[in-house]
């Protein structure tokens, strides 16, 4: 604790980063292959939430596997809900956008037919806890699942019977906006998405 | 030896407790006890923390530049938040999810630096270990006793377990920030009622055996 030399304070200082760089860059190693296998299994849950299957922790996997397949539609990688007969009956598109704070991802569900979607969810926000963050919760997700879309028209709130959430207005606008955006790019291509 | 493990010990539960008495790492209090599981998950990550903070920095009292102190004592706080927060999220995403950044956000929790200013700098290894995990439980504890309340009236559950009390209906504020406060709020007051009471008792004695000494004299 005496008052040291500049020279003996860099010399301690470089060390002991070294030290604790070394110790972090160990265990971030040891730890990363579990932390990536929890990232895809709540990316597999999601998908399926959007697919509008239900599924159990312990069979994850296999339901997943059985429902969903990887495509790659127009230069985008897309997953596709196959039925029993490996006919896609849905497309589950990613997406990402401003939201309030920061940038909202997430899944938006839409039918073969481009009639209805099946379903959406979010991935990732920095929305306000306890206002726009419940953009989260089950029951405003749930809303959107066989809600029609049409061709040239956007989705609105107040026509579909979609509660936004109280508080968060802008946080509800900028999520009918992003899937909004989503919905106006299939419809511009919609030629190649209704062809299969 | 005993007598320091004990004053570590009634200190940082009681007399000095982080949260009701030193009002510090509030914060966190706030935030992460509305489910006693995240609360228990950030009470361990805490003593963790605390403890190998505390001992590191006291192993190292003698090395670390005066002039460079507070840098070293967040490079190796910082550290140890890291490791933790990696770990909750290999081991726990759920609760990593639920608790957000505020894993993270140990870092900044003043009590850490706090016991390291005050206690592990000028402390053998050993005995500033101890304080840190006492000061950690300390933290934890309050902590706990805020979720089981916030929980118990906000949800109707303990440790997720459902009560079924019938007819009960759940008090949406106690699972909002604001429901925290009100807790927060009156632990502190019964906490500083009690010391009161007990440092009001203790100087009546004094005074009546020194009146006693007086007149034996």
């Amino acid at each position: 604790m005496k008052g040291k030399g500049a020279v003996y304070t860099i010399i301690f200082i470089t060390l002991i980063s070294a030290a604790f760089a070394a110790i972090l860059a160990f265990s971030n190693s040891y730890f990363k292959p579990f932390i990536n296998k929890n990232l895809e299994e709540r990316e597999r849950k999601e998908i399926l939430f959007v697919a509008g299957v239900e599924v159990q922790e312990d069979n994850l996997e296999e339901v997943f596997n059985k429902n969903i397949v990887e495509e790659n539609i127009n230069g985008r990688k897309i997953h596709v809900k196959i039925d029993h007969d490996k006919k896609p009956e849905a497309y589950i598109i990613q997406f990402s956008g401003a939201g309030l704070w920061g940038t909202i991802s997430g899944y938006i569900g839409v039918e073969v037919g481009l009639g209805r979607l099946t379903g959406v969810t979010f991935t990732e926000h920095n929305e306000t806890p306890g206002l726009g963050a419940r953009i989260d919760e089950e029951w405003f997700k749930r809303q959107f699942s066989s809600i029609e879309i049409k061709k040239g028209k956007s989705l609105d709130y107040e026509e579909s019977g979609i509660d936004t959430i109280t508080g968060a207005t802008s946080t509800s606008r900028s999520v009918m906006k992003l899937i909004n955006s989503v919905l106006n790019d299939i419809f511009t291509e919609d030629g190649i998405w209704q062809e299969r | 030896m005993a007598g320091e493990i004990k004053r570590v010990v009634r200190h940082n539960l009681w007399k000095e407790n982080p949260v009701i008495r030193q009002i510090l790492g509030i914060c966190s209090s706030l935030a992460v006890t509305n489910l006693m599981a995240n609360t228990l998950v950030m009470g361990v990550g805490v003593i963790f923390v605390l403890a190998f903070s505390s001992l590191t920095i006291s192993a190292l009292r003698n090395f670390i530049p005066s002039r460079i102190r507070m840098m070293v004592m967040t490079l190796i706080i910082a550290s140890y938040v890291i490791i933790v927060d990696i770990f909750i999220k290999a081991q726990y995403p759920e609760i990593s999810k639920a608790l957000g950044p505020y894993v993270g956000l140990i870092i900044t929790n003043c009590i850490i630096m706090g016991r390291a200013e005050a206690f592990a700098l000028k402390n053998k290894p050993f005995v500033s270990m101890l304080d840190g995990i006492f000061a950690g439980i300390g933290y934890a504890l309050i902590l706990l006793i805020i979720a089981f309340v916030r929980e118990l009236l906000g949800f109707g559950t303990v440790f997720g377990l459902s009560l079924n009390i019938s007819g009960w209906e759940n008090w949406t504020i106690m699972v909002m920030p604001p429901g925290a406060f009100f807790v927060i709020a009156i632990m502190i007051w019964a906490g500083a009622n009690i010391q009161a009471r007990v440092n009001k008792k203790l100087e009546n004695t004094a005074r009546n055996t020194a009146g006693g000494r007086a007149l034996n004299g």
